[in-house]
């Protein structure tokens, strides 16, 4: 029996809207990571969407389709998607034709003869098991749709078949009503809706201290301390468990990195600086001698989560986008792809930058 | 007890970048030609600070240390709040939720008050084969 999954990446929010606090100065942001979905945003080496497909792949689901808003594309394609797996990625304009682009796929996959469709609404991160879905909807006298639910309610899951009444179900996906002839899958497992940034924090440490089946990418070197592929940590540095350190990412001497951060890929930590009980979101540049709290940083931006703050620091010194000492150590041999790679895959990080400086 | 020495308090601007921060270090420096100032730094409309007005906190704080006064900063705000933290200068100051109650700070504790703290300070370390210690126990 063939199963497919479509996943749904809403139009982007307005900047950091997912942050609890009317102190966050959302007209502020930079373009890095502003409006990203939390889903897309990469954390201990992998982003929700890819936690997310990894699971359906690994209950048989065979084809994905990625609908994004168009603004996304980019975002999306840059998701590091697993070979092996055969992805879609089609797109839509604005929230009014989200329902429609569901609805075309859903038809060209049934007439793909695919009998089960997963509709994944991206936002919260849930641990279940798809089959049991799929067998609780044949114990259900063969039900066409099937909603699954967590105790407090939606996690954004539906199972769809061919016969299923997607009328009543484009109300639902828009949250106008409940589909009375649709049957309710409920289960206990681990669920964070990753609406705020304090979420994906919480995130990190129910991986840490396993209260999640997730686990953090790259080698468990010891106890605790994971460190990914072309790493470089500085042997007067020091890393208390648990804590995660990205591909590439650079831990410079005499640094501190504790309580529970993760430093994502392609970062520098500087010489003395402590990060304690934050994350470090891919391709930043952490300034000598500071004290990141408490905090997610990104570029520029600075997220403070016990303050409710987003700051936007224009201060290179500080804290900024990788840049410079990728520079210095990824392309100090002129490597050419390497350097539009590295252009392509972070436009921003380029803007005003001149090559033969 | 009232000091009745004057405290000198500093609207610093809305951004304390390295233009201004320029052009306030001057301002703050003429203003340091009495013996022991008293200056607190109103941080009521900083929103924006980075390294060189970090960079230009510190160099009153020198200044203001080396003439034997004090520098406080009053009403911050949180983005000025958390670049301190950020950069660890928060602990080199004191730090008040007013401008007033920083102002007030400076009266509460006058020159005999620090006599008196520093003198029983003073006769507790003296090293007298332990009866200084016995003797303030006791008495």
């Amino acid at each position: 029996m063939k199963t497919a999954a479509i996943l749904v990446l809403g139009s982007p929010a307005p900047a950091y809207s997912f942050l609890a606090s009317d102190n966050g100065q959302a007209s502020g942001c930079s373009g890095d990571i502003a409006g990203i979905p939390l889903s897309c945003i990469e954390i201990l080496g992998a982003s929700i969407l890819q936690r997310t497909m990894q699971r359906f792949a690994d209950a048989g689901v065979d084809l994905f389709t990625i609908l994004a808003d168009a603004s996304l594309l980019k975002v999306v394609k840059l998701a590091n998607v697993m070979p092996g797996w055969l992805v879609k990625v089609n797109s839509f304009q604005g929230d009014a034709d989200v329902w429609p682009a569901i609805e075309r796929s859903l038809q060209i996959d049934f007439a793909n003869e695919i009998n089960n469709v997963f509709l994944i609404k991206l936002g919260a991160y849930a641990e279940f098991d798809p089959n049991a879905v799929l067998q609780f909807a044949q114990n259900n006298h063969d039900q066409a749709a099937v909603r699954v639910h967590d105790t407090l309610g939606s996690v954004g899951i539906w199972l769809f078949k061919q016969s299923a009444n997607l009328e009543a179900a484009a109300k639902e996906f828009q949250n106008q009503g409940q589909d009375s002839a649709m049957k309710t899958y409920f289960f206990d497992g681990y669920v964070n809706r990753l609406s705020r940034m304090q979420d994906l924090r919480r995130f990190v440490m129910d991986v840490f201290q396993s209260r999640c089946s997730a686990y953090p990418q790259g080698n468990e070197l010891r106890p605790g301390v994971w460190i990914d592929d072309g790493a470089q940590v500085h042997k007067q540095a020091r890393i208390v468990p648990p804590a995660y350190i990205g591909k590439n990412t650079r831990v410079g001497p005499a640094s501190l990195i504790t309580r529970s951060s993760s430093i994502e890929r392609d970062c520098n930590v500087d010489y003395g600086t402590v990060v304690e009980d934050s994350c470090v979101l891919a391709g930043t540049y952490i300034g000598t001698g500071l004290d990141v709290t408490h905090s997610v940083v990104c570029g520029n931006m600075l997220i403070h989560l016990n303050q409710n703050l987003v700051m936007e620091i224009n201060d290179e010194i500080l804290i900024g986008p990788n840049v410079t000492s990728r520079l210095r150590g990824v392309f100090r041999r002129h490597d050419k792809k390497a350097v539009a790679k590295h252009k392509d895959e972070h436009p921003t990080h380029w803007k005003g930058f001149y090559e033969n400086r | 007890m009232k000091t009745g020495r004057p405290v000198l308090v500093m609207q610093l601007p809305s951004r304390l970048n390295l233009s201004e921060a320029r052009e306030f270090l001057p301002e703050v420096i003429a203003v340091l030609r009495s013996d022991r100032p008293h200056i607190v730094f109103d941080f009521s409309e900083v929103q924006q600070i980075d390294s060189a007005g970090v960079e230009m906190l510190l160099k009153c704080l020198e200044r203001v240390m080396s003439l034997d006064g004090d520098l406080k900063l009053a009403a911050l705000t949180p983005q000025a709040s958390v670049i301190l933290e950020l950069t660890r200068v928060d602990r080199l100051f004191e730090m008040f939720a007013t401008v007033d109650a920083a102002v007030e700070s400076f009266r509460g504790f006058g020159p005999r008050d620090v006599t008196e703290t520093a003198s029983t300070w003073y006769t507790a370390q003296l090293p007298s084969n332990g009866r200084a210690g016995r003797d303030r126990l006791a008495g």
